[in-house]
């Protein structure tokens, strides 16, 4: 948080993996270039995705879709530095497609949706060890009631910034917005946070 | 409190989340404020740490991946294709609809002769033949009898003596007529 973002300057994430290199091998049509950066990059991608699906099922199924799109359309990418964002908006975008066609299944009961977040049924949810699935529901209950007050341009604000760590420049390149307008995005939803928080609460403190 | 400066005063919540996004969008004055003052300093921490904790508690709860992905052998990537903006596309669609409905209009006037078309000679003549009957409305040999004051127009003197034989008869052929 607050950070200078100098490393996304010379095309370095926060973890020092810098993937320019491999994106130029990537783009001449090197595939084990490109399996690298998705060894690299997977487990986030995933992460993100699972943060806004609730499906295991759905998260790695649109996980495979990202990089098999990033990999097609890879010649396109005019900055290789910035190929963390790049995939953060494809991805944004194929969680945004999930939701609609999710809602359109809806509309002809395929499947029910509960609010904007699409809950997975105990069958096909992870089974982890009681007490952790208990902590587990209590912390996304938490997140759910503090975000509820969020606009969607806020929830993917908040969540890009604090759940999937991107600084503010990757979050421009993700959400296709300038500067200004995700700070402004960023300083709502911590403001309805912080609301929602409640004033005799720590600061957004979480179980 | 009534004297203090703003540079002494605590950072107020609204402060406080401006620095989380970005300290540096706090005006120069806050910014000094919150580089010298503990409190402030200590509060910023917090809502960094607190915010922190829960990024990390959400990563750790998320599952891991379960399905490497590996390239199929059969996909390939986009070669020799650019990415063409939307704009360009739209306004060479505009243009090829502009040269499919003006092309060949624009194409026959560039074709035609200089000077003006067989269509505007035809009409030029045609008025000129209109102003004519206008202005000379009667038979030429009639004119002169029409208007005393025009002009003498040379009239056929045999048609005129007909005109007057007819007009006023001649006494011979009323004697005729009386036999």
């Amino acid at each position: 948080m607050g950070r200078t973002d100098a490393a996304d300057n010379k095309g370095a994430n926060k973890d020092g993996f810098d993937p320019a290199p491999l994106v130029m091998q990537a783009r001449n049509g090197d595939r084990q270039a490109f399996h690298r950066l998705v060894d690299h990059y997977q487990p986030q991608i995933l992460r993100m995705i699972h943060y806004r699906t609730r499906s295991r099922m759905d998260a790695e199924d649109l996980t495979q879709d990202v990089f098999l799109r990033a990999y097609k359309h890879i010649g396109r990418l005019e900055a290789p530095a910035l190929f963390r964002s790049w995939l953060y908006r494809i991805a944004l975008n194929r969680v945004r497609d999930h939701h609609r066609s999710q809602r359109v299944k809806s509309l002809i009961g395929f499947v029910s949706t509960a609010s904007d977040d699409f809950r997975e049924t105990e069958a096909t949810a992870d089974a982890p060890e009681a007490p952790e699935r208990l902590e587990a529901h209590a912390f996304r209950e938490r997140m759910a009631q503090l975000m509820e007050s969020l606009s969607r341009k806020e929830k993917e604000a908040f969540m890009l910034r604090f759940f999937d760590e991107l600084s503010i420049k990757e979050m421009t390149a993700a959400m296709g917005k300038n500067e200004s307008t995700v700070k402004t995005h960023l300083y709502r939803a911590l403001r309805k946070v912080k609301a929602a928080a409640g004033d005799g609460e720590a600061f957004w403190e979480v179980p | 409190m009534k004297n203090m400066k703003p540079e002494d005063t605590h950072l107020n919540h609204e402060e406080l989340l401006l620095a989380v996004v970005d300290r540096a969008d706090l005006p120069p004055v806050r910014r000094q404020h919150l580089e010298q003052c503990a409190r402030c300093h200590q509060a910023l921490a917090d809502a960094e740490a607190g915010l922190a904790r829960m990024g990390r508690r959400a990563r750790e709860l998320a599952p891991a991946p379960g399905r490497p992905f590996r390239l199929p052998a059969s996909v390939g990537r986009e070669r020799g294709r650019r990415w063409i903006p939307l704009w360009l596309t739209a306004a060479a669609a505009v243009c090829a609809l502009f040269i499919a409905v003006w092309g060949p209009s624009w194409w026959a006037r560039q074709t035609l002769p200089e000077g003006p078309t067989v269509a505007a000679v035809d009409d030029e003549q045609f008025f000129q033949v209109v102003d004519q009957l206008v202005a000379n409305a009667l038979p030429a040999s009639y004119q002169g009898l029409a208007s005393p004051g025009a002009p003498a127009v040379p009239v056929d003197l045999d048609a005129a003596d007909d005109f007057f034989d007819w007009v006023v008869p001649a006494i011979d052929d009323d004697e005729d007529l009386l036999t």
